[in-house]
């Protein structure tokens, strides 16, 4: 018996030596190739913040040159797609939602890579065709609010009061939501039966009860909120959220069970023209030391990384209760399913109709 | 040119100017091949691909499987018409503010005993030279709905709601109105300048009232100048960009540049056709305006005056209406330029925006300052933004002497066409002008697509109409004889455009290459159409740090913006003058 045990750990020793010995190979190859290649391009989300602030990053690889493209998922999809299509792909790696790597996967457009950090995931965030990584989850929680302008006890408790008449002229909804209607029929419904009727009904009271004011995009209705030009944000993206907080503006979470957390994905262009530095800065992101920077001085977000700790921003979204233990996670598997055009039209049209935009 | 009896280098005796004639034939045609190229293939482009189901990879000048799909698809919406009455409505309100502000301003300055009337112009240059974008930044803080001072101080009179929100067509009309102010003042006064006051006095000698002579005299003189005004002034709002994006895109107002924008970079996936559609509307729409404008332009020098030594307009005294008048001055310049620029001032101050109040002061430092310095990215985007006004603007200058001494002094053939090719882009929009740019070189291989160079070449198509209208009066103005006369003394070509030619159109030079140095710091929708990675110039990050939730950092950009850019206008007031008077010398 001991034998045998003896046996297993030495091929399990072995085998652990020999797959670290191959990623540092891998890894050593690409510092090489990066080398080269002298600089790439990042494109998405916060992507100056990635240049500018990961200093891990930075010492790690000095010689190295990040030029960043600023832009949120869809202009960021819109930009790659294009330029693809086009043969001008000038960008090599994209960090966007995850229904945006999704489409950028299922219309063929990237490369999966080996990364050293996998074995080290939490369990189902990794899609397993493995053209992108999930990076972080990306907490969604239901709104935000105004602490002067909404008092505790009137803070929406459930779904239901979310629609609740008496927030009228205290809200905003962001047109750049769309998605919502169809991430909500999945909550309340299934993978492969999506409740849209449950959906569109929620929203539709929501907008006729509150006539909420419309926003664009996340970053500009938080910075209302903190103001207190509005009380009630719905569905906000947390980056701006925990920065704001951090400076100590008023304001805070609602955040009730379920709600849809996704991913900060990550991925390298199928024709990336210098994806050596891009893989080399998602190894680095998918480490505990790039998990926790991350996390403390770029963007509010959950370490995916077991051995990774959180950082402060991250830590403000878990003592708001945008913790995993609240969210419904949209698996990579459910991604594929949920993120394809037809239900992201069909939501999309939904929203901009009942908004007046359409 | 009409028959010039002696060439350069002839010394009167001996025509030796075969080989710089062929120099100057070879230039002009190099020079309209280049300029025709930049500009007639975009727009051609354009034309083209707006009927055809255009996908970006398969453009092209092709005629085959031309559709009208995509205005079919853009006239069918009822968007579409909310678009074009959002569009109409904000640009025929936004001139008509204009032009009440600035008349009324330019009548108190050119035609009354207003006393410190010099000041008004002074007054009026604050706002013109503050770019749109941070005006628009401006506004926000102070219209917005709960929080926005004046709304704030409407609430505290006693009103229930907002006395205007920010996001609202009446709020972009309003700002779009007084930002558009100033270039009325300076029109109108113009116009106002060069009218003929002899009709005038003959009204007064006849007995009849100051009003009567305002209504029955001076207004229908100076219809034909306002006009023309009105219709410039009607074209900028419809091209307008900054404002409308920052105050209505956020909230579902759309105008023609938003949805154009909205079109080819905001939609998922991005709609090309309907992009090129929306596109020719607009070329269409402003096309018949400047057409329009430039009948009424001949119709209104018709009413000019040339004037005489000791000519002096008659002033109107205001007598009780001179405080009122100062109101009115006063009002203007608290709300064009004192109210945007203290609460950008207090907003770069603050970590988080908040209004004023003596609570909020206690949060007050320089850290969006220090922040902003910090950043990597400000060195970047300042080079870039350095990098693209000088070498845009000396580009155009250089190009539009060339070309207006073509047209100007020259007899080849072709010059007119010259003319004609290099002012259509002053019909078309900056954001269309991007559109086109961006198609053209994301369709055929070249090495310029997401460089700073391409917005460059879009710049330089741009304002190189602006950039030859400060030449073409430069060239007109010099006389032939002074240039026969270096002829007629033996100096070459060269030696003529050194020491003639280069000196007396030296101060239109400076003068139209700081113009357009300021308006690249200023303008927002070309570098945003066309911006790559690495070629972020100012304003687009300036509106980049306000989108993704910066208030403080990019509030400080902005009065960091104003205090450059009101430098660069002083200095090129000071250089135009120094210049000038050099020259009168």
């Amino acid at each position: 018996m001991n034998r045998v045990l003896v046996l297993t750990s030495l091929v399990a020793l072995v085998a652990f030596a020999g797959s670290a010995f191959a990623m540092d190979h891998i890894r050593a190859k690409m510092i090489e190739k990066a080398k080269k290649e002298g600089e790439f391009v990042v494109a998405g989300s916060n992507a100056a913040e990635f240049r500018d602030r990961l200093k891990g990053f930075r010492k790690a690889y000095p010689w190295l040159k990040v030029k960043a493209f600023d832009a949120n998922t869809s202009a960021t999809v819109n930009r790659v797609v294009t330029e693809a299509k086009a043969g001008k792909l000038t960008i090599d790696m994209v960090g966007v939602d995850e229904s945006g790597t999704e489409s950028l996967a299922q219309k063929g457009l990237l490369k999966g890579y080996d990364y050293p950090h996998m074995k080290d995931m939490i369990g189902n965030t990794q899609p397993r065709h493995g053209q992108y990584v999930d990076a972080f989850m990306n907490p969604r929680v239901q709104g935000i609010y105004n602490t002067d302008l909404v008092k505790p006890a009137d803070v929406p408790r459930n779904w239901d009061d979310m629609t609740s008449a008496k927030y009228k002229g205290l809200v905003l909804l962001s047109r750049s939501a769309e998605e919502f209607p169809s991430r909500m029929a999945w909550l309340w419904g299934s993978t492969d039966n999506l409740n849209w009727e449950k959906s569109f009904d929620f929203f539709t009271r929501m907008v006729k009860n509150q006539k909420p004011a419309i926003g664009r995009g996340y970053a500009g209705g938080t910075k209302r909120v903190a103001a207190g030009d509005v009380g009630i944000f719905w569905f906000p993206a947390l980056g701006t959220y925990s920065k704001l907080k951090a400076k100590g503006a008023p304001v805070e979470m609602i955040a009730f069970p379920k709600f849809p957390m996704t991913f900060r994905s990550f991925a390298i262009m199928k024709d990336a023209p210098n994806p050596a530095g891009s893989w080399l800065l998602i190894d680095y992101l998918m480490s505990p030391e790039g998990q926790y920077e991350y996390t403390d001085v770029v963007s509010a977000k959950v370490v995916v990384n077991k051995n990774a700790k959180s950082g402060k921003l991250a830590k403000i979204l878990v003592d708001g209760g945008a913790t995993e233990k609240n969210a419904a996670l949209v698996e990579p598997d459910t991604a594929a399913k949920i993120y394809t055009p037809a239900v992201l039209k069909k939501s999309e049209d939904f929203f901009f109709k009942l908004l007046g935009i359409k | 040119m009409n028959g010039t009896a002696i060439t350069p280098g002839t010394n009167g005796v001996r025509p030796s100017w075969g080989r710089t004639v062929d120099l100057r034939l070879v230039a002009f045609w190099s020079i309209a091949v280049v300029i025709g190229v930049l500009v007639i293939v975009p727009l051609g482009l354009l034309v083209v691909n707006s009927f055809r189901s255009a996908s970006i990879g398969d453009i092209e000048f092709s005629l085959k499987g031309l559709t009208l799909h995509n205005y079919i698809e853009a006239y069918s919406s009822p968007a579409t018409f909310r678009m074009l009455f959002n569009s109409l409505w904000f640009a025929v309100g936004s001139m008509i503010l204009a032009m009440c502000m600035g008349g009324v301003l330019a009548f108190l300055a050119e035609r009354t005993d207003m006393r410190w009337r010099d000041a008004i112009p002074m007054m009026v240059m604050i706002p013109l030279i503050m770019p749109s974008v941070v005006k628009g930044i401006a506004w926000i803080f102070l219209l917005s709905p709960r929080i926005g001072v004046i709304n704030q101080v409407g609430r505290w009179l006693g009103l229930d709601g907002p006395i205007l929100s920010a996001y609202s067509l009446p709020a972009m009309i309003w700002v779009e109105g007084v930002s558009m102010s100033p270039l009325a003042f300076l029109l109108i006064a113009g116009t106002i300048r060069r009218m003929d006051p002899s009709l005038e006095e003959a009204a007064l000698g006849s007995g009849a009232s100051t009003w009567t002579t305002f209504s029955k005299v001076l207004l229908p003189l100076l219809k034909p100048g306002l006009a023309g005004v009105a219709i410039l002034l009607f074209v900028r709002g419809i091209e307008a960009f900054e404002i409308p994006m920052l105050l209505g895109f956020s909230s579902g107002i759309f105008v023609f540049s938003t949805t154009i924008y909205y079109s080819i970079r905001g939609a998922f996936p991005p709609d090309y056709g309907l992009g090129f559609a929306y596109s020719m509307t607009l070329v269409v729409v402003t096309l018949i305006a400047i057409l329009f404008y430039q009948r009424q332009l001949r119709h209104s020098e018709r009413y000019t005056v040339v004037v005489g030594k000791g000519y002096r307009p008659r002033v109107m005294p205001l007598g009780r209406w001179m405080w009122p008048a100062w109101g009115f001055v006063g009002f203007y310049f608290v709300f064009a330029a004192v109210l945007p620029l203290l609460i950008l001032v207090w907003s770069s101050l603050l970590p988080y925006y908040r209004p004023p109040s003596w609570k909020a002061l206690s949060a007050v430092s320089l850290e969006n300052y220090w922040e902003l310095f910090a950043s990597p990215a400000l060195l970047n985007v300042a080079s870039n933004t350095l990098l693209l006004g000088g070498i845009s603007s000396i580009a155009i200058m250089f190009l539009a002497i060339l070309c207006s001494w073509f047209v100007y002094r020259t007899n080849i053939t072709g010059r007119k066409v010259l003319d004609v090719v290099v002012f259509l882009p002053y019909a078309v929009s900056g954001m269309v002008i991007g559109v086109a740019f961006l198609v053209v070189f994301l369709s055929f291989p070249n090495p310029l697509y997401n460089t700073i160079w391409i917005i460059v070449l879009a710049y330089v198509v741009n304002y190189l109409p602006i950039g030859t209208r400060f030449t073409n009066a430069a060239v007109v103005q010099v006389h032939k004889e002074l240039e026969e006369a270096a002829w007629g003394s033996g100096a070459g070509f060269w030696t003529t455009l050194r020491f003639v030619w280069f000196p007396l159109l030296l101060p239109a030079l400076v003068n139209g290459f700081l113009f357009v140095l300021i308006l690249s710091f200023k303008v927002m929708s070309i570098a945003m159409l066309l911006r790559g990675p690495d070629s972020m110039v100012l304003s687009v990050y300036l509106w980049h740090l306000w989108d993704t939730g910066n208030p403080g950092t990019s509030s400080a950009l902005s009065v960091l913006l104003v205090v450059v850019v009101t430098a660069l206008s002083v200095l090129a007031r000071r250089l135009g003058g120094s210049v000038a008077g050099g020259r009168e010398l």
